[in-house]
């Protein structure tokens, strides 16, 4: 089994970083724009739905929140988790993305891009909102 | 040994994002621009942060046009020292695949997660300046 990990301080208190990790409305500020609640899941698109990850929150906590992939090749049965600790008026964001089978290169990728992710995390988390990486069709820049 | 490992598609030929890693001009245009780097094996090349509150001392341990660039990190920070950073290119399409690996890490520690997710973020800015983007670097002076 192998794990992606970040972190990022985030010059915000987990009360308003909690929101855009917990919902898909927090999701589309920052991850991807195309994307919608079903059946307690939240479903999000890739290059107009070529790849659709859907993500069932399995714990809902202030300061933790964890995802189940439900679809994707290398993505189904992986496990995202976002563990927030306060720091003064900051918080530090731990995230896991963890559970993959291999390193493939496409893991490789998304550790690049979970990375690229954390700083637009940050920005929308500070007020700062860069907006979504993937738009419905592509990537914005 | 922990390592860090990223991987992007860049738009451009390996002969422009070896550039953009192996010149002075070139890394001052995503990472820091405080950046002093030489051009020969064996020399030198450094990087500021903060007005130098940090610098990464590097040598020049490796250049193979449009294939690779290699860099030893001797300092300052004490988890960087002993670390090694190589930067591979090979073609794909008319583009490059750019992989990057920071190995020889100590231990995977809450600073190894903080540079994944930096690492990440620069190589999206390391893509958007060789293609042509200008998104100026993640550290201005």
């Amino acid at each position: 089994m192998a794990n992606i990990q970040h972190s990022i301080q985030i010059a915000a208190k987990p009360e308003s970083v909690y929101p855009l990790i917990a919902t898909a409305k927090g999701f589309a500020q920052w991850w991807a724009a195309d994307i919608t609640e079903s059946g307690g899941a939240v479903e999000l698109g890739f290059f107009n739905r070529a790849t659709i990850y859907r993500l069932r929150l399995t714990l809902d906590k202030p300061t933790q929140v964890d995802w189940l992939c439900e679809t994707g090749a290398e993505w189904i049965g992986t496990h995202i988790a976002f563990l927030l600790e306060a720091r003064g008026s900051a918080t530090v964001v731990r995230f896991t993305h963890g559970g993959w089978q291999s390193e493939t290169d496409y893991f490789t990728s998304c550790n690049t891009t979970w990375g690229e992710l954390m700083f637009r995390l940050k920005s929308a988390a500070e007020g700062k909102s860069r907006g979504p990486l993937f738009l419905a069709s592509d990537m914005a820049y | 040994m922990a390592e860090i490992k990223h991987q992007i598609s860049i738009k451009a030929a390996p002969e422009m994002v070896y550039k953009a890693i192996a010149t002075q001009a070139g890394l001052r245009s995503w990472w820091t621009a405080d950046t002093i780097a030489g051009q020969k094996v064996g020399g030198k090349a450094e990087f500021g942060f903060d007005k130098r509150a940090m610098v990464f001392r590097m040598k020049i341990e490796k250049l193979d046009p449009a294939k690779r660039v290699v860099w030893s990190c001797h300092g300052d920070h004490p988890e960087w020292a002993g670390t090694v950073l190589t930067w591979d290119l090979s073609p794909e399409g008319g583009g490059t695949t750019l992989r990057f690996t920071q190995s020889k890490w100590k231990s995977i520690s809450d600073m190894c997660a903080i540079c994944n997710s930096t690492w990440g973020a620069l190589m999206y800015r390391l893509r958007d300046h060789v293609e042509g983007r200008k998104p100026g670097p993640l550290w201005k002076k």
